[in-house]
């Protein structure tokens, strides 16, 4: 290449340790001033949907995000693997996701079928399947904070994992120099075969997903999207694999109703 | 061991992992903000203030390992970009920097450095007058040493709209530059036969 640019050249060896303890002190005391992480402001913001369903047309899904309030510290204790909730627990997520998807979506589930509730540290998240061959799920980053998602099943399910899951990107204000905050949801149909279901998001991360009732359930918070979603049986062998292409794309799909 | 890093420091609020990331990229972040001032001391404490903002929002840092540095690198840009707040927000922080010695370290080469902002001072206007959009790519791709990829996950644009503001960047500053070497060449020409 080119020398345009000078050579580099280190920290100054006195200054770099000098930096080095400023910036771990101030780092330390989490709560000084201008050193607090950014807070969720109140926003709505509406994004994304899945691509793979657009492309091969047997589902169709919306999102919306409603934030209230700072998310951030709750997302804090989000967790890769997910803990079951209790029974009123679940029947608690279920009336709360079934309001919010009323007043959010142009769509009735009807009669809830069957549900899928988890905990990922102190966020939430459900998924209903209702008896009219529709889905929702709600994702609650933080107390009166809800994301979601809805899905049409058009079609019956093939293979083991559903080769085209739903995939939401979601954001929220309060990330880098005023950057939003991504969420990222996906589920999908899944048979009884699998007994785990892992998504690999792009950057890396590998996310359990919740199984259950047919259906599987994850998301993250982080606008990374899905690269791969894998169902493994009971011994932990792979038994089914589904790649995603990136779930960014908005063409073609109806927009989710605005709401404040 | 850098995506196990990058993923303890973005989840959690651990300062002896972000001592590590310190460790690994400070200089990287360093010669970047020089690359874009010119100065050695400006570059220091806007290397600073990218680290402490860096820590503020370190939730939302890449657990991927090749997607740390563009990250920093990212976010010492809006620093630079968002200059009296960036400093105004860290006031309190960095005035406990000691100021910089008067007599320099015996270790750092101090030719090398003002040779260096000497050089900067004629590059800058070239790239100050190249389109912002072009003028980062070419500080990231051929400043920083970032790959295609990971200067489009810098700036959040397509690899191959690197590869094509890179270009064109990259054409004008040539022209630039072959234009004060050439200056230069007549320059020290008429030294020598003075």
């Amino acid at each position: 290449m080119t020398t345009l640019f000078p050579r580099s050249q280190p920290v100054p060896a006195a200054r770099h340790g000098q930096i080095q303890t400023v910036i771990l002190d101030a780092c330390g005391d989490t709560q000084a001033r201008g050193l607090r992480e950014p807070r969720l402001r109140p926003r709505l913001v509406l994004s994304g949907a899945g691509m793979a369903a657009a492309l091969t047309g047997v589902a169709v899904t919306s999102w919306v995000l409603v934030s209230r309030g700072g998310s951030q510290p709750a997302l804090a204790a989000w967790t890769t693997v997910p803990q079951s909730v209790s029974a009123a627990q679940a029947a608690q997520l279920t009336d709360g996701c079934t309001g919010w998807v009323a007043g959010h979506f142009p769509i009735s589930l009807g009669r809830v079928a069957s549900s899928l509730a988890e905990q990922r540290g102190s966020s939430s998240a459900v998924l209903l399947a209702g008896a009219t061959g529709s889905e929702a799920i709600c994702v609650n980053p933080a107390p009166g904070a809800t994301a979601g998602g809805t899905g049409v099943e058009a079609g019956p399910q093939v293979g083991i994992v559903a080769a085209d899951p739903m995939i939401g990107s979601l954001k929220v204000d309060g990330g880098a120099g005023g950057s939003a905050v991504g969420l990222t949801a996906v589920f999908g149909r899944v048979t009884g075969q699998a007994s785990t279901v892992e998504v690999t998001a792009e950057d890396g991360r590998v996310i359990t997903a919740s199984v259950g009732h047919g259906y599987f359930l994850a998301w993250w918070p982080s606008g990374s999207p899905v690269g791969t979603v894998r169902a493994l049986d009971a011994a932990g062998h792979v038994i089914a694999t589904a790649a995603q292409p990136t779930a960014a794309a908005t063409g073609g799909l109806p927009a989710p109703r605005r709401s404040s | 061991v850098d995506a196990v890093r990058g993923q303890r420091v973005g989840h959690s609020p651990d300062v002896a992992a972000f001592a590590d990331l310190f460790e690994r990229h400070s200089a990287a972040v360093y010669n970047h903000c020089f690359r874009r001032t010119g100065s050695w001391s400006v570059a220091e404490e806007l290397m600073a203030t990218a680290f402490l903002e860096a820590w503020r929002c370190r939730r939302s840092m890449p657990a991927a390992a090749d997607g740390v540095l563009p990250w920093l690198l990212a976010v010492a840009n809006n620093v630079m970009r968002n200059g009296r707040r960036s400093r105004r927000r860290y006031a309190a922080a960095l005035a406990r920097l000691p100021r910089p010695e008067t007599l320099p370290d015996p270790a750092d080469d101090v030719a090398v450095r003002v040779d260096a902002e000497r050089h900067m001072s004629r590059l800058l206007p070239v790239l100050r007058s190249l389109p912002e959009r072009q003028r980062q790519v070419v500080e990231l791709c051929v400043g920083a040493g970032l790959t295609h990829q990971e200067a489009a996950r810098a700036l959040s644009i397509p690899v191959g709209t690197v590869k094509s503001r890179l270009a064109r960047g990259m054409d004008k500053v040539r022209d630039a530059e072959a234009g004060w070497r050439s200056t230069d060449a007549a320059d020290s020409n008429e030294v020598s036969t003075q």
